[in-house]
């Protein structure tokens, strides 16, 4: 080794003052940066002062004089942690990933007043954020101290209710942003303004000359329809584009004591006879002849309702089940129970199956229609229904279904079912063959969103039914453990 | 099935395997050796019988005589002590070291002409280098049996392509390192490794460690947890690491733990290897230097120690976070990384002053544990 050893760290320049050892660091980068080939100078001694001033430098770091206020403290929590039990459940479910869990512990917390630990909120804050559909659970359960945190990151602005991240494009430039966009934010300002948006809405949509801007302008009324937006869909039933016209009358359906609904029972009244067998296009009227302008303007344009059958389903779709039970002086039973016979009862049926969540009792409605639905269409139907009478309708049209179509329906179900639902979806299941891919293996949706009170009471029946000891029971455990953790404390016996 | 006279009588197992020979190959594995014996005509070792024999449930049994043969031999072997044998083991040994050194040598002069022509060509030219012109270099130094000087090439490599506005610096700094360990050529930064036992048979320092802070790392083929663990007697702090090939590394000690611990350091380094691990509690308070510019003042030992350390443990009592820096009680602050570490501590702490403990790379601090009303709590 006949090369020149490099200068020790404690070299002259390590006890330079900090301003001079910078300096002549600096110096040193910029010439290593250039190289000796063309700034000069021996590379070994270039190299020599790196060693030296760079282990100088870096231990010659100091603190700098910070002149930005500290963060403020979080305002005191006001409400309960969880206890150490519920708080592990937590964890795990966490590490499960699974959000049905996760959304019933914030219900569950929520109605215990607690909030979650503090040291779960960064993760629960960055599951909000990932995935928007958790975010109404996560909320309840952030607290003060959460609310608090999620104010010191922009993209928890979600959490902490100070800046809303998407509601800050103005109203004129919505129509700017990309089409699945566009319906969200009018959503979302109609909810807040719905004066202003009502009236930016009537405006743009006559100015609008893109079909795809109209449709966009109708679809938002979606969100708190009432009366006063039929006028505007009235309107737009006129309109040239049928993707314009299609979403006008699917929401028009929708307005109870409508115009069209109206102008549906009128049709429905001239144009169908109660006969013995249920009911009976009369002759030399209505339906016997080619559909007039007015009728052509309530039917959709998409081809679902061409020919008699479909004139017949579309002013069936317009009315409420109400106006049968009182055409024929009956409930929903006996109304259904008529309904389901005659040549066109599958026509009425699907009709009263897009109305169902308007029905009193749909679940004779459901099932009379399922007699005449696919199984798509039935899965469709009952998605429509609000989630109280969704559970009755799956249980009452079920009876005769195959394992995927009731796990399908059972999926659509919004999660805890009542203990009957349970029951009666547990039998369902349990008469079923399993799949030949999930032989023994309990169904995950049944599990997942079942009562857990009823589930665990028949612990053991569940296991002689699906023997393999799968994810599935891990979750069934999982939520009976969150139950118990919730639970109150047991007196203690004398 | 072609396996036939399966048996063991632990730790040895045994089976014979019809494979395309004429004869079934003799298969034979011990367990405790870690050694294997076949007669297939594989050159591979151990071969895929040993292997698959391993997998297999097997019955206990006396072992046959080839077995019984085998074991004796092996065990003979083992067990030859005449003065022929020990001097024929030291000689090839000490030809291996030979061959080592010379490897190792001409690694290092390797080493110093890449970072002549470094130097020469300046580091601007860098980032136009192709990544074949880095992979030929450190496969050059893995070659010659230096992987610690492959590694650090590697990690120069990875500043350039990341690139920012200290790039420059860094790099020199890292160059500038290089070049000291062609002189100095310290054997831990060398990567020269030291066998555990070898570590484990030195004197070791007994204490109760407290696993502060963490560092996970992922190189593509392995895993490591490396932990920054401070004794609560010795007031030192060592680094205890674990590595895995498959799944996450379970570190060394309980993490967020105190614990009772004989460990016996590295030669010449701060690692440490686990000798006995009597128990482990939550721990008690730990007492962080004032300021930072005690804390990082105190750094200066182990910088003299090691030069070519850019990671160390750092601590300051009551600091708060003023924008991007955990700022002291007398106003002066250091940058900190805005990472989960930051989020736990704020989430635990409520913006209230606590004391903090993390790592420090001279850029930023990587906060890995605080401590609130003396309540020690890990956060990444």
């Amino acid at each position: 080794m006949t090369t020149t050893p490099p200068r020790p760290a404690q070299s002259p320049e390590s006890r330079m003052p900090p301003p001079a050892l910078k300096a002549e660091w600096s110096k040193t980068v910029q010439a290593l940066l250039i190289g000796t080939a063309r700034g000069g100078g021996d590379p070994a001694d270039l190299l020599a002062d790196c060693a030296a001033l760079g282990v100088a430098a870096f231990g010659a770091a100091l603190p700098q004089e910070i002149a930005a206020e500290p963060l403020p403290p979080a305002p005191p929590e006001t409400a309960g942690l969880p206890r150490p039990a519920a708080r592990a459940v937590l964890e795990a479910i966490m590490s499960l990933d699974d959000e049905v869990l996760l959304t019933e512990w914030c219900a569950l917390a929520k109605a215990n007043t607690v909030v979650a630990d503090h040291r779960m909120l960064p993760s629960l804050l960055a599951l909000g954020t990932a995935r928007p559909g958790l975010r109404a659970a996560v909320v309840e359960v952030l607290g003060t101290r959460g609310r608090w945190l999620a104010g010191t990151r922009q993209g928890w602005s979600w959490a902490s209710g100070t800046a809303p991240l998407v509601d800050e494009v103005p109203l004129a430039e919505i129509l700017d942003l990309p089409s699945a966009q566009r319906v969200r934010a009018l959503r979302r300002k109609r909810r807040s303004d719905p004066e202003a948006v009502n009236a930016f809405i009537a405006a743009e949509f006559e100015a609008s000359r893109r079909s795809a801007d109209r449709q966009v302008l109708v679809s938002a009324l979606e969100t708190d329809l009432g009366p006063a937006d039929e006028a505007l869909l009235e309107a737009a039933l006129d309109d040239r584009a049928a993707a314009v016209h299609d979403e006008a009358l699917r929401l028009l359906r929708k307005l109870p004591a409508s115009a069209l609904a109206a102008r549906a029972a009128d049709r429905l009244g001239r144009g169908l006879q109660r006969v013995e067998d249920g009911f009976e296009v009369k002759a030399g009227e209505l339906w016997s002849a080619q559909p007039d302008a007015d009728e052509q303007r309530d039917l959709m344009r998409d081809g679902s309702e061409k020919g008699v059958a479909g004139r017949i389903r579309a002013a069936a779709a317009s009315v409420a089940p109400s106006y049968w039970t009182a055409r024929l002086e009956t409930d929903d039973r006996g109304a259904a129970k008529v309904l389901r016979k005659g040549p066109w009862a599958g026509a009425l049926l699907r009709g009263v199956a897009d109305q169902l969540a308007a029905a009193t009792d749909p679940r004779p409605w459901a099932v009379a229609a399922a007699e005449t639905l696919t199984g798509m269409e039935q899965l469709e139907m009952l998605a429509a229904l609000p989630a109280s009478v969704a559970e009755q309708a799956v249980v009452a049209v079920s009876v005769n279904w195959h394992y995927d179509l009731l796990d399908h329906a059972c999926a659509q179900l919004p999660a805890p079912w009542s203990p009957e639902t349970t029951r009666a979806l547990l039998h369902r299941y349990a008469a079923l063959p399993d799949p030949r891919w999930r032989s023994g293996r309990p169904p995950a949706v049944l599990l997942a969103r079942g009562n857990a009170d009823l589930l665990g009471a028949n612990w053991e029946g569940l296991t002689r039914r699906w023997p393999e000891n799968s994810l599935e029971l891990e979750v069934l455990r999982l939520r009976i453990r969150l139950r118990e953790s919730f639970a109150p404390p047991a007196d203690d016996p004398a | 099935m072609r396996w036939q006279g399966l048996g063991k009588a632990l730790p040895v197992l045994w089976g014979l395997y019809t494979g395309s020979g004429s004869v079934p190959y003799r298969v034979c594995v011990d367990l405790a050796a870690g050694s294997a014996k076949c007669t297939c005509p594989s050159r591979k070792f151990p071969c895929k019988h040993a292997v698959s024999l391993q997998e297999l449930d097997i019955p206990d049994a006396l072992p046959p005589d080839w077995v019984e043969e085998w074991t004796t031999r092996r065990a003979a072997r083992e067990l030859d002590s005449s003065p022929e044998a020990v001097a024929r083991r030291l000689r090839a040994r000490e030809k291996t070291a030979d061959r080592r050194a010379a490897a190792m040598s001409s690694g290092i002069d390797g080493l110093r002409d890449w970072l002549l022509d470094v130097a020469s060509a300046g580091v601007a030219s860098l980032p136009g280098r192709p990544a074949s012109w880095w992979q030929a270099f450190v496969a050059r130094m893995i070659d010659a049996q230096v992987p610690g000087v492959a590694a650090a090439v590697s990690e120069i490599q990875e500043i350039v392509a990341r690139s920012g506005p200290r790039w420059t610096s860094d790099v020199a700094d890292r160059l500038g390192g290089l070049h000291l360990l062609c002189f100095v050529q310290p054997r831990s930064r060398l990567g020269v490794t030291v066998p555990e036992e070898t570590v484990r048979a030195t004197p070791g320092v007994s204490d109760r460690w407290v696993a502060l802070l963490r560092l996970e790392t992922d190189d593509g083929r392995v895993r490591t947890v490396r932990q920054w663990c401070w004794g609560r007697q010795t007031g030192r702090w060592v680094v205890a690491i674990r590595h895995s090939a498959v799944g996450a590394p379970v570190p060394l000690l309980p993490h967020g733990q105190e614990s009772s611990a004989l460990v016996h350091p590295y030669p010449g380094s701060d690692r440490v290897a686990l000798g006995e691990l009597s128990g482990s509690c939550t721990p008690d308070p730990v007492p962080a230097p004032a300021s930072w510019r005690s804390s990082l003042a105190s750094l200066e030992p182990m910088l003299m120690a090691d030069p070519w350390q850019r990671l160390f443990p750092l601590g300051c009592a009551a600091v708060r976070l003023c924008g991007t820096s955990l700022v002291d009680t007398s106003g002066f602050g250091l940058p900190v990384r805005d990472d989960g570490g930051l989020d736990m501590a704020l989430a635990l702490t409520g913006g209230a002053p606590f004391d903090a403990w993390g790592l420090w790379d001279g850029h930023a601090l990587r906060l890995g544990a605080v401590a609130l009303d003396g309540g020690l709590e890990v956060v990444a």
